[in-house]
């Protein structure tokens, strides 16, 4: 600019000629300078180059109004229109490679990923660290809580009672129907939760009637009776075997 | 230029119409490499908006992993049970 500024008044003067286009590239420069400060160097040049063309086109409009050697202004004027174009693609070029390589090669967003995972893992590590040392003081209890079988009711009502513990909306039902069948047997046994968390049903006060070795049910009421029929019907056997015996001796 | 000639000349006026035409031609050479000038601008406006949002992108990506990490970091060191 300041060339075309200084060849003004030559041109006035009758040699016709028009300021040259600055086409010093960015990568012609100092190459002391980095990246970042070249790249700003060349889109300040590439907006002084807009100002530059507009006085540039300015002049060469007023010389052509003026002069009276206008074929030889005006083939001036498009040999700077070529080189004004040139220069101009050749800024355009510098600055958008330049731009391109910028962003080809930030690499730093990727190391911070990396760096970022590292840390994750570490974390991970500790967890999975402290969760084996928490497992490791948990040990195997072999010393179950042991009752005698005859105070230990079926398996399926065991079964029955595990599910309700899993399911607590059943709860209510499952004491119902204890509560239920206490009133139907007459027994008084009652749920006892056992140290390993399940239910067992366990008769902690049977009834006089009943003893240890009976279970519950109506049946079982009519088994005993039974057997106590039989039980006299042998010692009534007995008894008579013994007045023949008696007899015959 | 014709004018300057003479329009009463033939030869002139051909000479004129000559230089008219190759001025023409010269308008749309130029007018031809300023549009493809216009067009690689454009190109290159979308290219590196689209690199520039996906770097953006990936930066957000960074920053949440950071404040999750943050997080982690700091509730350990509060809480040295979750270590021990």
């Amino acid at each position: 600019m300041e060339k075309s500024e200084n060849e003004k008044p030559e041109a006035k003067a009758g040699a016709i000629s028009v300021a040259p286009v600055s086409r010093c590239s960015s990568f012609l420069c100092s190459e002391a300078t980095t990246e970042a400060e070249q790249f700003e160097g060349s889109l300040r040049e590439l907006k002084d180059l807009r100002s530059q063309l507009h006085q540039a086109a300015d002049y060469c409009e007023d010389a052509f109004l003026k002069e009276e050697k206008k074929k030889m202004i005006l083939d001036s004027t498009k040999s700077y229109i070529c080189d004004a174009i040139v220069a101009v693609i050749d800024h355009l070029g510098t600055v958008s490679s330049k731009l391109e390589l910028e962003l080809c090669n930030i690499s730093k967003a990727s190391q911070t990923e990396q760096k970022m995972d590292l840390l994750s893992q570490r974390l991970l590590m500790c967890q999975q660290f402290t969760v084996t040392a928490e497992l490791a003081t948990i040990q195997y209890r072999e010393k179950l809580p042991q009752h005698h079988h005859r105070y230990v009711s079926d398996g399926q009502i065991l079964k029955q009672h595990d599910s309700s513990s899993s399911n607590r909306e059943e709860g209510g039902c499952q004491k119902l129907m204890d509560s239920y069948r206490e009133e139907k047997l007459g027994l008084s046994g009652r749920l006892q939760r056992t140290e390993c968390g399940k239910e067992q049903l366990m008769i902690l006060t049977p009834s006089s009637r009943l003893k240890d070795s009976h279970k519950f049910g109506g049946d079982d009421k009519k088994k005993v009776q039974q057997g106590s029929n039989f039980l006299a019907f042998l010692s009534k056997n007995r008894k008579k075997s013994q007045l023949l015996r008696r007899r015959v001796g | 230029m014709a004018r300057a000639g003479g329009i009463s000349n033939p030869v002139n006026v051909g000479i004129a119409v000559q230089a008219d035409w190759e001025n023409r031609e010269f308008i749309s050479n130029i007018s031809l490499n300023v549009r493809r000038l216009f067009e690689f601008l454009l190109q290159f406006e979308a290219t590196t908006k689209s690199k520039l949002a996906s770097l953006n992108e990936k930066l957000d990506v960074l920053e949440r992993k950071l404040e999750v990490l943050e997080v982690q970091v700091s509730s350990a060191t509060i809480n040295p049970s979750v270590f021990n």
